[in-house]
């Protein structure tokens, strides 16, 4: 066992710092008592919150909130279920999806939330071309409550589509009139709404009186005031000192860190997943042999456990975890780290003596330390790469536009979305596909996944398309990323507010 | 012995100064004989054997990816001292020629070249430092270089105070009537003399850089990962401060100790090479007058 000091002064120093803002925000909820706060921190540091503004990940939490969502994702189990819309209903050969919603609902800002409105503020996402609905042929508001949507081809990943992001409806007037503003002053219909947000720092909610019950639940707490703070040690002095009542996406230490303090944690396998993005358009790995040799190369089960602090040790080589509907166990044994086969596959390929290879990561602590161990891991094979670490901005334009490298360690959120996570991988205008190289059988693979009439047909299909990923290596899974959340004794629903995507639902929290 | 006898002789050297000194020609010794001596290679990982204590194996442990510790610190230093290097030959390079320039031609020239230096050094080091290096690119030369430019201004300044000093002095005004060539004059009379209280704040400076170079390292604009680097490394360190808390001492207490040693050879020199008061009369707190 070693030794461990919680009360370091370096600890101690940086806790204070990080604290003081929510000993700020303390001292302001004691003023009213009547009010109930509930405060929490977080690791990651949200920029907007507009679900058609640029996604970091982050601020979902906050939009899931703010925003009723057109249909509901159960944010544990990813099950589809009423929203605005009360049912749905495909015709036309999987091509044409009806919803029917609830009447008398409004937005945040008095705006009525109708069939109009809704169409209204799906297309404005669309024109923002952060999100896409495949094959898209028309969007339609039939009197006040029936929603259609045509597409040119079957489209039954439509509903999962419309119970992410996308369907997190906006009030189309406050957009047009905050424009790009919007994203800090967001209107929906949800059961809080965004009170302020410090960049960086913190972000307050509070409850939204006039909320009309649409798919979330009324809102458990007058406000919620999160603050952000990313040290460990920080994270730690907060919850067992009593600041905080709940935190998520917490460090991996935590569980560790925390035992024995009384305060809850929880760690899961989320659909948060850490990978390597290829570029096929140039360079060596246009050879799928190579791509290959990489993938058997790679110990994920180390690479795993050396990351996540030993919360986890398993490997990915598809995008849903263990445990989740759309994971199939007979594919989990594809890639067993096996360096004589990489070996094999190297020299087959033409490169005996092994190979040299451009690599970026994105700066985030754990996609440069993936990449250190990855380097490592590789050089056993005689594959030479090291990692350049770079902001987001810098890697994905070096990576995607300039094609500086031949690699990238970054991550990826699968959930609870599948279309919009296989089209990424799979299809050839992707975004996330460099250079929009074709992925052979990819973009039949997914018409297949979208012309599934049943969960049964869909999981086959989903089966299929991961053959493709495990065949062609667009991407090279490495782990699914665990998720940490903890809370203390006084709150409520802490256990139901741990999403599978790592966020945490805040609509399910309350305090005794 | 009287009083004045003991005043020309030299006081011998303090023992800190030779402990420092030695402390940091050891450390400059083993880096520059890292691959001889470092007992294993600073980027091999052992994921089966990390965050260790020290063990006869490992004198001061395995980091979070299993790498020898000591390995790493042996080559960490590489940079670390290559890195101080670089610093304070961009710093003197570009400050000095300024400062005199200034000094020298202190009307017009002098003022605009001073109200510049004015502004460099209105910012904070490390923020103007972090700004350059982020506009530059992470990397070791180029965030050294970064230092080197923030700190030029600070040299400038203190060359330009020594040069206006000298240059009013009688040698110079004889050397001047005598027709002496002014560059030659500059060269072989002024600067000799106005440098002395640069050459004692660049110990102080090689201190700063020192840990500015760690900090920037810290903050992942140093040398690229897995690179060696103590900076690099204390980060490290410090995201299993809650797991392993001592992990972060090696690293530290190095960083630390080489900006001591540093700044106890610079105190040493000060007290050597500064004030104009009889050397009877001085005390170790005197001040630089040239």
């Amino acid at each position: 066992m070693k030794p461990r000091h919680r009360h370091l002064r370096t600890s101690a120093f940086a806790a204070l710092v990080a604290l003081a803002p929510l000993a700020t925000a303390c001292g302001t909820d004691s003023t009213d008592e009547s009010q109930t706060t509930l405060r929490t921190i977080q690791g990651l540091t949200p920029s907007q919150f507009d679900p058609c503004g640029s996604p970091n990940g982050s601020e979902t939490a906050y939009m899931a909130a703010i925003y009723a969502p057109l249909i509901r994702t159960a944010p544990d189990t990813g099950e589809l279920s009423p929203g605005i819309a009360t049912d749905w209903e495909f015709s036309n050969e999987l091509q044409t999806l009806t919803l029917t919603l609830q009447t008398g609902l409004r937005f945040q800002d008095g705006t009525t939330l109708d069939a109009e409105a809704a169409k209204r503020s799906i297309e404005q996402c669309l024109d923002m071309e952060t999100q896409r609905i495949p094959g898209l042929e028309s969007i339609s508001a039939e009197g006040e409550d029936t929603l259609v949507f045509d597409t040119s081809t079957p489209n039954s990943g439509l509903p999962a589509l419309l119970g992410s992001r996308l369907g997190m409806l906006a009030s189309p007037t406050a957009r047009e009139e905050r424009g790009e503003e919007f994203g800090a002053e967001p209107v929906g219909a949800g059961p809080f709404q965004l009170d302020e947000f410090v960049p960086g720092s913190s972000i307050s909610l509070t409850s939204w009186d006039e909320y009309q019950e649409a798919g979330l639940p009324e809102a458990k707490v007058d406000r919620i005031e999160s603050e952000i703070i990313s040290d460990p040690s920080a994270q730690e002095a907060a919850l067992t000192g009593g600041q905080a009542d709940f935190g998520w996406r917490l460090d991996y230490s935590m569980p560790s860190s925390l035992e024995g303090t009384g305060i809850h944690v929880e760690h899961n396998l989320g659909v948060s997943m850490s990978d390597l993005n290829i570029d096929r358009s140039q360079g060596p790995l246009q050879d799928k042999k190579i791509r290959q040799a990489l993938s058997y190369a790679i110990d994920r089960e180390a690479l795993a456990q050396a990351n996540t602090s030993g919360l986890s040790d398993v490997g990915a080589v598809q995008p849903y975890p263990p445990g989740h509907r759309l994971h199939f166990d007979e594919l989990d044994d594809t890639y067993e780290h096996d360096p004589d086969k990489a070996r094999e596959l190297l020299d087959e390929a033409g490169h005996p003596d092994g190979l040299t290879l451009r690599g970026v990561s994105l700066d985030a602590p754990s996609f440069v330390n993936n990449g250190v161990v990855i380097s490592e891991q590789l050089a056993e094979v005689g594959i030479e790469v090291d990692f350049e670490a770079k902001d987001v901005a810098e890697a994905s334009k070096d990576f995607y536009v300039n094609h500086e490298y031949d690699l990238i360690s970054t991550g990826m959120n699968s959930g609870p979305d599948w279309l919009s996570i296989y089209r990424r991988i799979l299809t050839t205008e992707s975004s996330g596909n460099s250079g929009n190289v074709p992925v052979p059988g990819g973009e039949e693979a997914l018409e297949r996944a979208s012309s599934a009439s049943s969960d049964a047909e869909l999981e086959e299909a989903l089966k299929e398309a991961d053959e493709v990923i495990q065949e062609e290596l667009p991407i090279i899974p490495l782990y699914y990323s665990p998720t940490v959340s903890a809370w203390g004794d006084n709150v409520t629903g802490g256990e139901e507010s741990v999403a599978l995507n790592g966020e945490a639902d805040l609509t399910a929290l309350g305090l005794r | 012995m009287n009083g004045q006898s003991a005043g020309r002789r030299r006081r011998a050297a303090p023992w800190g100064l030779w402990i420092a000194v030695t402390v940091l020609v050891l450390l400059l010794a083993s880096a520059l004989l890292a691959p001889w001596i470092a007992p294993y290679d600073p980027l091999a990982q052992n994921l089966q054997n990390k965050v260790q204590g020290p063990t006869s194996e490992h004198l001061l442990g395995t980091d979070r990816f299993g790498r020898d510790v000591l390995s790493r610190l042996i080559w960490g230093g590489r940079n670390a001292f290559g890195g101080v290097a670089i610093c304070i030959a961009v710093a003197v390079t570009l400050g000095v020629p300024w400062g005199t320039v200034a000094g020298f031609w202190p009307r017009y020239l002098g003022t605009v070249l001073m109200r510049v230096s004015d502004i460099m050094i209105a910012f904070p080091l490390l923020v103007l430092a972090v700004a350059i290096t982020g506009a530059l690119g992470s990397g070791l030369v180029t965030s050294m270089v970064a230092v080197g430019l923030v700190l030029a201004p600070n040299i400038a300044q203190l060359t330009r105070a020594g040069v206006l000093a000298v240059r009013e002095n009688d040698f110079v005004e004889s050397a001047r009537l005598s027709g002496v060539w002014e560059p030659i004059l500059l060269v072989r009379h002024v600067l000799p003399i106005a440098l002395r209280p640069v050459v004692i704040q660049l110990t102080i400076f090689t201190g700063l850089t020192f840990v500015v170079q760690g900090a920037l390292a810290f903050l992942g604009l140093g040398p690229q990962r897995p690179t060696p680097s103590w900076g690099g490394d204390l980060n490290d360190a410090y995201s299993q401060i809650l797991a392993a808390p001592l992990q972060i001492l090696p690293p530290g207490l190095l960083l630390g100790g080489v900006v001591l040693c540093v700044y106890r050879i610079g105190d040493t020199l000060r007290d050597r090479m500064s004030s104009n008061l009889a050397r009877t009369e001085r005390t170790e707190n005197d001040v630089v007058v040239v």
